[in-house]
């Protein structure tokens, strides 16, 4: 299905859900759970409070889907929702702001040679060495890398989900291209 | 555009995102400077590693949509209490299904022969979704079915949601919906399926 029938049929289902019909709910569900789950837990980093969080905003959806106005795709709307309730958690569990530390490390990041590209590039084909050094970004870091490269989403799109102009879309994806490439880097040295 | 702004577009250049205006300013600028390149080698290597990313964990599939269903069971609020209203929509359920198996709702025309006992598989017609007010009578659902050539085939839903098969007369179905929906005292949601 492509983004726009997705769009075309979730927009559908929602229209159908304010008249409260489930059956419309359940397929919106089934439709979305997947993203949701994966954008959740990219930031927690816990299955049962990813789990938690669909449920959420999966209620959330149910219970407001008249709020819908339309301006964006639906699954912007629903992802924008989701970085709500994670934002929560994440308040609740009053982990440190990383950020500071990913910018100073950044600054001091060296031009890489491009026969040092030539490795970076090769060695993010382990898969498990990706994976770590993805996780050792900060919540917000990992965050604009997932919604840019796994859900492909312009960076308008981006701002409007994490409430930041987009500016700071731009900027948090540089900052977390560069402290990736240095955490490859450490492991092919 | 200078290193820095175009260093910043290469993630939407590379997902492509980029308008065909963008697109082609940042291509002007990638030809002003070719050390990008791997830096755009790199981002595509990024995205392709990112979506191959297995997740650690599975989603919780159809357990959590059942947990989702009982949670909103729980928090439905109703006119009366919670355990009032769930027992009127199963007691009007009750209600129903005993008059169909009474022969009441499947009225059918002499020359039709396409009557068939609702424990079969088959229906004919359009189908439409249903919700009846919380105080509607059986005597009066069976009375609009009846008026409206309907007849249950499947329901409620947790919801409270019916599914009805209007008999094929020639008529618009989306006329019969408009025509169940002025029923305001019976009917709180009717569309097609």
């Amino acid at each position: 299905m492509s983004t726009d029938q997705l769009d075309t049929q979730a927009r559908e289902l929602l229209q159908q859900m304010t008249n409260g019909l489930q059956t419309s709910l359940e397929a919106f569900y089934r439709l979305f759970e997947s993203r949701v789950y994966q954008y959740a837990l990219t930031r927690l980093n816990d299955p049962h409070e990813a789990a938690d969080t669909v449920n959420e905003v999966m209620m959330e959806v149910w219970k407001h889907a008249s709020r819908f106005e339309g301006r964006s795709r639906v699954s912007t709307w629903l992802l924008g929702i989701t970085h709500h309730k994670v934002y929560d958690r994440l308040r609740k569990r009053k982990h440190r702001n990383r950020e500071e530390d990913i910018d100073d490390y950044s600054d001091r990041l060296s031009d890489d040679s491009n026969t040092a590209m030539d490795n970076i590039i090769a060695a993010m084909q382990d898969s498990e060495l990706i994976r770590n050094c993805l996780d050792n970004l900060s919540e917000a870091h990992r965050e604009v890398v997932h919604l840019a490269f796994f859900e492909d989403l312009a960076y308008q799109e981006i701002a409007r989900i994490v409430e930041c102009p987009e500016g700071t879309v731009k900027t948090r994806v540089y900052h977390a291209k560069n402290a990736l490439k240095k955490c490859l880097s450490q492991h092919i040295n | 555009m200078n290193k820095q702004q175009l260093q910043e577009s290469l993630p939407w250049y590379v997902n492509d995102t980029l308008t065909d205006a963008e697109k082609q300013e940042v291509e002007t600028a990638l030809a002003e400077h070719p050390e990008l390149h791997q830096e755009v080698a790199f981002l595509q290597t990024l995205q392709s590693a990112v979506k191959q990313q297995q997740p650690g964990s599975q989603p919780p599939g159809e357990m959590g949509l059942q947990r989702l269903k009982r949670e909103i069971i729980k928090e439905t609020p109703s006119s009366t209490s919670s355990s009032a209203s769930r027992w009127r929509v199963f007691a009007v359920a009750a209600s129903l299904l005993a008059v169909i198996q009474a022969g009441y709702i499947l009225q059918q025309s002499t020359t039709d022969t396409g009557i068939v006992p609702l424990s079969g598989s088959h229906y004919e017609g359009p189908v439409l979704q249903i919700q009846f007010k919380d105080n509607a009578s059986e005597q009066a659902i069976r009375a609009l079915l009846f008026k409206h050539q309907a007849r249950m085939i499947d329901g409620p839903s947790a919801s409270g949601v019916y599914r009805i098969a209007v008999k094929s007369s020639g008529k618009p179905i989306a006329e019969t919906v408009k025509e169940l929906q002025t029923n305001h005292n019976l009917v709180d949601y009717v569309a097609e399926e």
